[in-house]
């Protein structure tokens, strides 16, 4: 195993897998390992009935959840879009666990993905010496999910030019891939799907066209909807980062969370929690992700260099630095929010100091 | 539920298609002698018309008190109805029907008895007494509708024990699974029973209210087993039935009902839509998404008709997307026949996930929203307005008993021969026949009653004997005569009344001016009376000037119609005598540095009260206005936009001479005075002017004259103040003065021409003149 950095789902959450499925009694698809209901148990996290508790993957509507599981039963491809940090890639990830056991069968989009990527790549040397065969080809993640009918991801759909999208098209009607060299094709064995993330935020990004739109189920993760909502996904994900990343264990940073987390509501919503006072919206999208990883730097800050304990300094540098992603503006609009809501909030004196410093 | 071996107990959810459909299944296996059915008594005179056979669903039985039309309810009845089903039902194979709910003569007499008991009470504490005992029934604050209303909706309750999101989609899979008939009420009867039972434990007897229906009820049962030795039928809302199913002593229910008093009722039928059907009404909680169970009862035939060959819920699905497709593409949403086949399998896929049998709304949103919409929720408010609630309105047949006040808006459409169309009309009225007036009359009292069949458009003739109106009739003004009627029973008292409310409210002058021209115009000669008065009064108090700004247009617009309507309006002249001194002497202190805002609003009413007092044409007002402008063209402190519009003004009045003018324009815009103001005195003098810029060449010659007189350097030093002010002028009108410009030279003002001029030719010409145009000797009319 070896000190791998982040180990994928289904090892990392391997119990949890093994102990729903041995109580999972519910009808399965073929090929998957465990039924729908064993999914979504996986995902929202529940006590089973053996007292086993299987903790929370995605702290949100439970329906969007469902509507997603469903997706992947009938034989739709499922599109999770959003704004960026809202958990697509993560949902993605673990639903490719705990459906199909295995969520490394990824492709990830860029601006130079070739159709090659999606679809199966040439062995030059091989193909040089014995001509087109099977040996000579070089499957391409897609393509082992169709054989082991497996979930495949593609992430980052819309970086992916548009050309190259298109192939997308028939592979997805048709459920196979022509390999004409040989004279064969591929066909998708059931339990092969494809789950597709896509964020809206991005210049420069390939707009679908709608022949292949159309092929997908679209599920918008959304923002959380409360204030709770979102100190608790923080929360859970900076302790299992903790963990994952062996960081100091320290006493509960709960205060810090939430304040980190309340300032960046506040400036994405462009008004105070309480929906008193008006406030200027930076630029930045200073999604869940963002909020996460800021506590994690400062708890890393304090346990290695200061004296154990989350403080106000230790999350201003990543904080600021979170916050303020265009230089002039939002350095305006950020020292406008320190010097009317932090400075006159109560308590917040140690936060405000901290950031005027930076 | 079978009670005393032969009265069935059919407990039913109001409105409800599932309980329509079971309801007459029952029916057929009971053949019942005589069905009582949940209603008020004063309903039955109204079954004729609702089952005959040009009523269209929906349509509402609206029940008054004759005394206070205000105090009324009102049953509404769908297709989907059990009740309705039941009565047609009734009507075809000829089974007697009888209304068994508690009288609403009763109901009200009950309330009006409660209100002044509360009143009593209330003017006993403001006398000090301690202690109030608080009556048992007192305690209850009565309001006309909210004492009638179920809030609690029993099957609902039901159908969420067993997991469904309401009690619709529970029955469904009653009726689905063809448990329909007989055995689905006994389950009901049961399960309503226990329901009762724990709730009334938690919180005593649900309310007063319901007791008295239901001993009622019992009582009208009691009487009907005697009458008919077969079988009885009894449709009423499930939570009735244990009430009916228990055992009562007769004494003790004629004891309630004791000492209730009885008002005189009218019972009228109204035509009522589908988004009326949220209301609350004498048949309980409203009904939020009509559209959805009409489908589903339309289903429900069609699944009857074709012999079952699909399951009932598959049906239900394909056809409610295809209906949603469709919407979507009339809205230029690409939705294809591929897509509608994926939503199905995805609402079923959902379903099966969710382990509920029947899919219901929200699996068909989330489908909807994740296939056809890809991830966007937006289209569902479309899909909720259209399709869920629907916009459906229902009709009511000729002779049907209607409201007093529609009664006499029809026989006066009649008597005025005006044709009713729902396409948009125009309709002129000369004011001289007197016919016409009293169409005019007619449609200014509608306008009073804010029922909007008649708009006023403006003639293009300009005498006052002329108006044209634009008519088109919405099925919905049915319903505005309705909330009408509560102010009387004629046009004439409904206006009269409806008014007189209005003017109580009423604080601002020039709203009481407005409102009086409207009564002018709709010859109410008590209200009238009222409204002056209030004129008066009000304009006596120290008034906003803004309010005392607004109101003088109006009040010289009544001035003058006065004598063309034959009215007497010399109070009217009273008040605008006192007004215009008023304006006059407070707008120079008002005027005080202003921002530009609010100057440029004041000039605007300045404007409007400049050309109604010209209209008034009274000397000695006219004196105090000028007064005040010449006040303000020399107070320093008065914005420049102000002053500017004040000099054009006295310019046009011939207060100012040309001269004189050029002067002032010279010295507003001189180097001493900042740039900011004399853009905007320059803005003042010219705005809405640009026409008048380029035809009226006296104008246009001060302007050009001063900017010649400029040297260069000041005038690229006015160039800002030039460009700000000539830049709100259109690309059309821009082109206009560019071209005048362009000719350069001073126009030529037109001179008095005096001479050889020839009297006597010239008179004779005048008169021809005057024949050919038409310009007779009228009494007052231009």
């Amino acid at each position: 195993m070896g000190e791998e950095l982040r180990l994928p789902a289904e090892l990392l959450f391997q119990e949890e897998i093994e102990q729903i499925k041995s109580i999972d009694d519910k009808p399965r698809p073929s090929s998957w390992e465990l039924s729908p209901w064993g999914v979504e148990q996986f995902i929202m996290g529940a006590t089973l009935r053996n007292g086993f508790a299987v903790s929370a993957k995605y702290i949100g509507n439970r329906r969007l959840i469902q509507i997603a599981i469903a997706t992947l039963v009938t034989d739709r491809a499922l599109l999770l879009y959003g704004l960026p940090g809202t958990a697509k890639s993560w949902v993605a990830e673990n639903l490719a666990a705990a459906i199909s056991g295995d969520s490394q069968l990824i492709v990830q989009g860029t601006a130079g993905t070739l159709e090659t990527d999606l679809r199966y790549n040439w062995n030059y040397a091989k193909l040089l010496q014995e001509g087109p065969s099977e040996q000579a080809i070089v499957k391409s993640p897609l393509m082992r999910a169709m054989e082991m009918g497996k979930i495949a991801r593609v992430e980052e759909l819309t970086r992916i030019p548009a050309e190259v999208q298109d192939t997308l098209i028939s592979l997805l009607s048709e459920k196979n891939i022509a390999i004409p060299d040989l004279n064969s094709s591929v066909y998708a064995q059931k339990g092969f799907n494809l789950i597709a993330t896509a964020n809206n935020r991005d210049k420069g990004v390939n707009e679908f066209s709608s022949a292949l739109k159309r092929r997908f189920n679209t599920v918008i993760l959304p923002l959380p909807n409360t204030l709770e909502e979102e100190v608790a996904i923080v929360k859970k994900r900076v302790a299992d980062f903790g963990t994952t990343l062996e960081l100091p264990e320290l006493p509960d940073s709960f205060e810090e969370i939430k304040r980190v987390v309340t300032i960046f509501r506040e400036l994405r919503e462009a008004k105070t929690v309480d929906g008193k006072e008006k406030v200027k919206p930076t630029s930045g999208t200073l999604s869940p992700a963002e909020a996460i990883s800021v506590v994690n730097n400062g708890i890393a800050l304090s346990a290695h260099f200061g004296d154990g304990q989350l403080q106000a300094h230790d999350i201003a540098s990543s904080l600021v630095g979170a916050v303020v992603k265009d230089p002039e503006k939002d350095q305006v609009i950020w020292n406008e929010y320190l010097d009317t809501i932090i400075k006159s909030r109560k308590g917040w004196s140690d936060l405000y100091r901290a950031c005027k410093d930076q | 539920m079978l009670v005393k071996e032969r009265v069935y107990l059919l407990g039913i959810r109001h409105h409800g298609p599932g309980s329509a459909y079971s309801v007459v299944k029952a029916l057929e296996e009971i053949q019942a002698d005589c069905v009582l059915l949940e209603g008020p008594a004063e309903l039955e005179s109204a079954i004729p018309w609702l089952c005959h056979k040009d009523t269209q669903f929906p349509v509402s039985v609206l029940l008054y008190n004759s005394k206070k039309v205000a105090q009324s309810c009102f049953y509404p009845f769908v297709e989907f109805s059990p009740e309705l089903q039941a009565l047609r039902y009734c009507n075809e194979h000829q089974i007697p029907v009888k209304m068994f709910d508690l009288p609403v003569a009763m109901q009200m007499g009950r309330e009006n008895q409660l209100l002044e008991q509360a009143e009593q009470q209330d003017a006993e504490q403001r006398l000090g007494q301690e202690e109030r005992t608080a009556p048992s029934q007192g305690s209850e604050r009565p309001h006309v509708e909210a004492e009638r209303i179920d809030t609690l909706d029993p099957i609902d309750l039901l159908g969420k024990a067993a997991g469904y999101e309401d009690g619709e989609r529970w029955w469904e899979t009653l009726v689905e699974s063809r448990q329909n008939g007989l055995p689905v009420f006994s389950a009901v009867g049961e399960a309503m029973a226990a329901t009762r039972e724990v709730i009334e434990a938690q919180n005593g007897v649900y309310r007063e209210y319901d007791a008295l229906r239901e001993a009622w009820m019992r009582n009208v049962l009691r009487a009907s087993v005697k009458e008919y030795r077969g079988k009885i039928a009894v449709v009423c809302g499930a939570w009735h039935v244990p009430a009916l199913a228990a055992e009562v002593k007769a004494k003790d229910d004629h004891a309630k009902l004791k000492g209730i008093a009885k008002v005189s009722v009218h019972t009228t039928l109204i035509p009522w839509t589908f988004e009326r059907m949220s209301l609350a009404s004498g048949y309980g909680a409203g009904l939020r998404y009509p559209g959805w169970y009409q489908h589903i009862w339309r289903c429900y035939q069609a699944h009857e008709s074709r012999s079952k060959e699909q399951p009932l819920h598959r049906m239900l699905t394909q056809s409610w997307l295809g209906r949603v497709a469709k919407t979507l593409r009339k809205q230029k949403m690409d939705v294809s026949t591929a897509t509608v086949i994926e939503s199905a399998r995805l609402v079923e896929t959902l379903a099966a996930i969710r382990e509920i049998a029947m899919p219901s709304i929200p699996e068909f949103n989330e489908a909807i929203s994740t296939i056809m919409c890809f991830g966007d929720t937006t289209p569902l408010q479309l899909i909720e307005k259209d399709l869920l609630i629907g916009h459906v309105m229902g009709k009511v047949p000729e002779g049907a008993p209607k409201l007093a006040l529609k009664e006499d808006f029809d026989k006066q459409v009649k008597s005025l021969r005006i044709k009713r169309s729902s396409e948009s009309k125009h309709l002129e009225l000369d004011l001289r026949k007197p016919l016409d007036i009293q169409r005019s009359i007619f449609f200014h009292r509608l306008l009073l009653l804010d029922i909007k069949w008649a708009a006023k458009t403006y003639s293009s003739s300009k005498g006052t004997f002329k108006e044209v109106w634009k008519l088109q009739w919405l099925p919905e003004f049915e319903l505005d005569f309705v909330g009408a009627s509560i102010f009387g029973s004629t046009l004439e008292n409904a206006a009269s009344a409806s008014t007189v409310q209005h003017l109580e409210g009423e604080a601002q002058l020039h709203k009481i001016a407005g409102l009086l021209k409207q009564l002018l115009f709709a010859e109410l000669p008590g209200v009238i009376d009222v409204a002056i008065k209030k004129l008066h009064d009000r304009a006596s108090v120290e008034a906003d000037l803004d309010d005392l700004m607004a109101s003088l247009p109006e009040l010289v617009e009544i001035s003058r119609y006065g004598n063309v309507r034959k009215s007497d309006v010399k109070p009217v002249l009273a008040v605008i005598h006192s007004i215009i001194p008023r304006i006059s002497a407070r707008l120079p202190s008002v005027c005080h540095n202003l921002n530009e805002e609010p100057a440029k609003a004041l000039a605007l009413a300045m404007e409007q009260c400049d050309h109604a007092i010209a209209l008034f044409a009274v000397e000695q007002a006219s004196e105090f206005w000028r007064h005040a402008l010449t006040q303000l063209l020399q107070q320093g402190s008065t914005h420049g936009f102000i002053a500017g519009k004040c000099c054009r003004l006295l310019m046009e009045h011939q207060q100012l001479t040309a001269e004189e003018t050029a002067d002032r324009m010279q010295y507003e815009l001189s180097r001493g005075s900042s740039v900011e103001r004399a853009s905007q005195w320059l803005e003042g003098f010219i705005a809405g002017g640009a026409t008048l810029l380029i035809h009226d060449d006296v104008l246009w010659n001060l302007v050009d004259e001063w900017l010649r007189s400029q040297s260069s350097e000041r005038f690229i030093e006015q160039l800002p103040i030039l460009r700000k002010c000539f830049a709100q002028f259109s690309r059309e009108v821009s082109a206009q003065l560019l071209n005048k410009a362009k000719h350069g030279k001073k126009l030529a003002t037109i001179q008095k021409v005096q001479q050889n001029f020839d009297e006597q030719t010239a008179a004779k010409a005048l008169a021809n003149a005057i024949h050919l145009l038409g310009l007779y000797e009228e009494s007052g009319d231009e």
